[in-house]
């Protein structure tokens, strides 16, 4: 199976199938749980400011920075985080691959996309760790997008 | 800008033409017409008026009104073909609002952008690396599919308006004819597009049209080489912006490439450099008031009336100045009588920034409270209706004037909090920051969850997360086309605007209406609704991040910080200026919102079911101003397809041209119109005969 069809694949399975139908060796893992270094964060940020930026804004609260842009969906905080409540960082990471920038889906590397992610969680306040988020689904199949823990206040 | 591009630029000028000063008017130029500067002070010919017994103190072939993407179009086009041109213009500098816009130009009709990005082709200057992000069938135009989308009687808007039912046809058709040419002018006079992006605001749903202006990040600023300094562009520090853009430009690699930034600067900067470099002459601080007519309403248009408006630096009292001064005349007396020989071209924009004219189409609107976008860019004189008002001084004819309602963003609720000019990007580092005070903090729809809204007497008086949510441009059935996206549809269809099909789309939430209600606190004649604020607590900030410091917010009467909820109403009341009445509910209002907190229901509202609410419980309390922004405006000065402006008799009243939101009879967003009717305005205008004098 080429990289495309293993990318769908992913994208059907991980969308289709609830976290707790997963194999007894994916553990899930949380989001919170330092899922991504301060480096990759800081590639993401870097990565994010001209594909993203001009529609999602600085603070990534889809308010574009020209007030002439049309509003765009939050990619961080609150909101963004309840909209993906549940699901897998891999979603995350097809969706994102196949849809944005809207202008030419997938023009991103792999690693520029994991990289926006890790941003992203950053900016949601989320902890770093001490490995990076790959780029492949297969491996973040396991890594689920959940509520602020209560203990981490 | 910096001071060698600067010097290159004044070197350039200098290569042209000799600078013109008020002490160096050339005599001669009366009698050429055509020179260099081919302007006169008139007072020093003795020139009069053939009409009204005036004493002239300039003239020129050509008089324009205004220094925005009319007129600063329409100056060069002039220009070109050997005209003298004096643009007077009521700020100290050139670009009205295309200066702080998004450059966004939707144009079309088979366009040379379009043209390009259909082959592939990169710009002349290879500056362009990305691929077109349109497949070639978006790009596929023409002037007939142009003119059908903007005349297209069955579109409407997701609150179910027709925005192109009421345009004037042949005005529209004049447009559309000329889009292709304006498109190719502008990029003959420093402007550089990127590839097209879908369409902006109101450019017909057929096909994409929208490109953005940009420049490459480079060593220096020169619009010869297309580059600019982050300095100037205003990417070196997040909190500051320059002189040359005061609004930050924007990262446009996705549409151009690596280290391409794009924004207004980059359109406005490049044809005022082209401006200067030919000639055309400005007569900043100046601001047009009445148009000499030789009988009041009857006969040719001679010249215009314009007052001396200085504006001066907030903190160092001094002058403002603007940023390229070769081309400017220094004149400050206060009246003059400026005559135009050929023709005079109003490009002085709209009336969104005249709350009595605009309350003729929302008499809610007559709220001073609320501004148009660029008033702190713009100063007092900014979209004050000059035109209109001029217009029907000499009996010329309104059009359109219904259109206001008909773009469904002309007037919104904007998301950057805690600033009166809440429209813009400017931050410390622009000359007119200190109009604005602070930056406010743009928190975007979603930060709508996190706070409650109040009106002037401290109530709530809507959902406040669907508050700021605007309703989104027109779409047609069929395959639910976004403007520019999409070519299965039938243009011209009645399916279009079947109700089932508005049932469907129609996404408006009244919100701003709400917010303009009267209240218990407006009182006869306006019956004012007062300003509305944004309530929340340290909670909020941190769950958002919101910087709650200078340049965001500053103590300029739109944000406010107290440990108890009643000392801020108390502090609102006391601190900005259109608070006329106490808060005296704002205290009960959070008490009463944070037990629908705990009870997990909002039975005012019914906010629960949009997102998740949370207590105002934490001090410090914060209360941020919201402001409800007339962006453009529509209706005003009816013209024809020449952009003659058109008498109450459906005659045209000789010399006299106007354009952009001077104008009326023409619903459609932004810089698009503007640039093309400067151009069909500054094509005609020259052919004028000229107006003998006594």
């Amino acid at each position: 199976m080429n990289r495309i069809g293993k990318t769908l694949l992913f994208l059907v399975v991980v969308l289709a199938v609830p976290a707790a139908a997963q194999q007894p060796d994916d553990e899930p893992v949380s989001s919170w749980d330092g899922v991504f270094t301060e480096a990759q964060a800081k590639r993401g940020q870097v990565a994010y400011t001209g594909p993203c930026g001009w529609c999602h804004g600085r603070r990534l609260n889809g308010a574009p920075d020209d007030p002439d842009a049309a509003p765009s969906p939050p990619l961080a905080r609150a909101k963004f985080l309840r909209n993906w409540y549940g699901k897998s960082l891999a979603a995350l990471f097809v969706y994102t691959k196949a849809t944005m920038p809207e202008s030419n889906p997938g023009s991103l590397t792999d690693q520029e996309y994991i990289d926006i992610i890790a941003y992203m969680l950053s900016v949601s306040g989320m902890p770093t760790g001490e490995h990076e988020l790959p780029p492949d689904p297969m491996e973040l199949a396991r890594t689920l997008i959940q509520p602020k823990p209560v203990e981490s206040k | 800008m910096s001071r060698q591009s600067d010097d290159k630029q004044n070197q350039a000028s200098k290569k042209n033409k000799k600078a013109v000063s008020r002490r160096e008017f050339v005599k001669t130029g009366a009698a050429a017409g055509l020179g260099a500067g081919g302007l006169l002070k008139a007072g020093e010919s003795g020139a009069r008026g053939s009409g009204p017994d005036i004493t002239w103190d300039y003239e020129a072939d050509i008089v324009i009104a205004g220094g925005g993407c009319v007129g600063l179009t329409a100056a060069i086009r002039a220009r070109d073909q050997g005209a003298s041109v004096l643009v007077v213009d009521q700020n100290f500098d050139l670009g009205g609002r295309m200066l702080h816009s998004g450059s966004y130009l939707s144009l079309g009709g088979g366009d040379p952008v379009q043209k390009r990005d259909i082959k592939g082709e990169a710009d002349p200057e290879g500056f362009i690396t990305v691929p077109p992000l349109e497949k070639p069938e978006e790009l596929d135009d023409d002037i007939e599919r142009l003119f059908t989308d903007i005349t297209d009687w069955s579109v409407l808007d997701r609150k179910a308006q027709a925005p192109y039912r009421y345009n004037e046809r042949e005005l529209v058709r004049a447009w559309a004819e000329n889009c292709p040419a304006t498109r190719q002018f502008l990029m003959d006079n420093y402007v550089r597009f990127s590839r097209i992006n879908g369409t902006h605001g109101g450019g017909g749903l057929s096909r994409a049209r929208a490109a953005v202006c940009f420049l490459m990040l480079g060593d220096k600023t020169d619009f010869k080489a297309g580059t600019i300094t982050a300095e100037d562009a205003g990417v070196a520090d997040p909190e500051r912006t320059s002189p040359f853009a005061p609004s930050q430009m924007g990262n446009a690699s996705r549409l151009v490439g690596p280290n391409a930034v794009g924004g207004g600067a980059a359109l406005s900067r490049g044809l005022e450099f082209s401006a200067r470099e030919k000639g055309v002459q400005f007569m900043l601080h100046r601001c047009f008031d009445e148009l000499i007519r030789e009988e009041p309403f009857s006969g040719r248009i001679l010249g215009i009336k314009a007052h001396y408006s200085p504006r001066f630096h907030p903190e160092t009292g001094e002058r403002l100045e603007s940023l390229w001064q070769n081309g400017n005349i220094d004149e400050r007396r206060e009246h003059l009588n400026i005559r135009a020989r050929k023709a005079v071209i109003l490009a002085s924009g709209g009336h969104a920034g005249n709350p009595e004219v605009r309350s003729m189409f929302y008499p809610a609107m007559r709220e001073p409270a609320f501004p148009t976008s660029g008033d702190a860019l713009q100063g007092p004189h900014g979209q004050d209706a000059s035109a209109l008002i001029a217009g029907l001084r000499v009996g010329a004819n309104l059009a359109g004037m219904h259109q206001n309602l008909s773009y469904s963003v002309s007037f919104h609720i904007a998301t950057r909090l805690g600033t009166r000019d809440a429209y813009t990007g400017m931050m410390p580092g622009h000359p007119c920051f200190g109009f604005r005070g602070s930056a406010g903090i743009n928190i975007g729809t979603a930060g709508f969850e996190d706070l409650i809204a109040v009106n002037q007497v401290g109530k709530r008086f809507f959902n406040e997360v669907r508050l700021p949510l605007k309703p989104a441009l027109s779409r047609f059935p069929g395959d639910g086309s976004t403007p520019g996206r999409g070519v299965d549809h039938t243009p011209l269809d009645w399916r279009n605007c079947s109700h089932e099909w508005v049932g469907e789309m129609y996404n408006y939430d009244h919100g701003l209406d709400a917010a303009l209600a009267i209240n218990e606190g407006s009182e006869p004649p306006h019956y004012y609704s007062g300003p509305i604020w944004a309530i929340f607590d340290a909670d909020a900030v941190e769950r958002n991040g919101w910087e709650m410091r200078y340049p965001y917010i500053a103590d300029n009467g739109y944000s406010f910080k107290a440990d108890t909820i009643e000392d801020l109403a108390r502090k609102i009341e006391k601190g900005n200026q259109y608070q006329r009445v106490p808060l005296k509910y704002l205290a009960q209002t959070v008490a009463t919102w944070n037990r629908y907190v705990d009870a997990g229901a909002d039975p005012d509202f019914e906010r629960e079911t949009d997102a998740p609410m949370s207590a105002i419980t934490r001090p410090p309390f914060y209360a941020l101003s919201i402001m409800i922004i007339w962006h453009d405006s529509y209706g005003g000065l009816r013209v024809n397809g020449k952009q003659q402006v058109i008498d109450m008799q459906g005659k045209v009243i000789p010399g006299l041209y106007a354009g952009g939101e001077a104008v009326g009879g023409f619903n459609k967003h932004g810089l698009g119109k503007g640039h093309v009717h400067g151009y069909i305005a500054g094509t005609h205008a020259v052919k004028e005969s000229v107006v003998q004098t006594s």
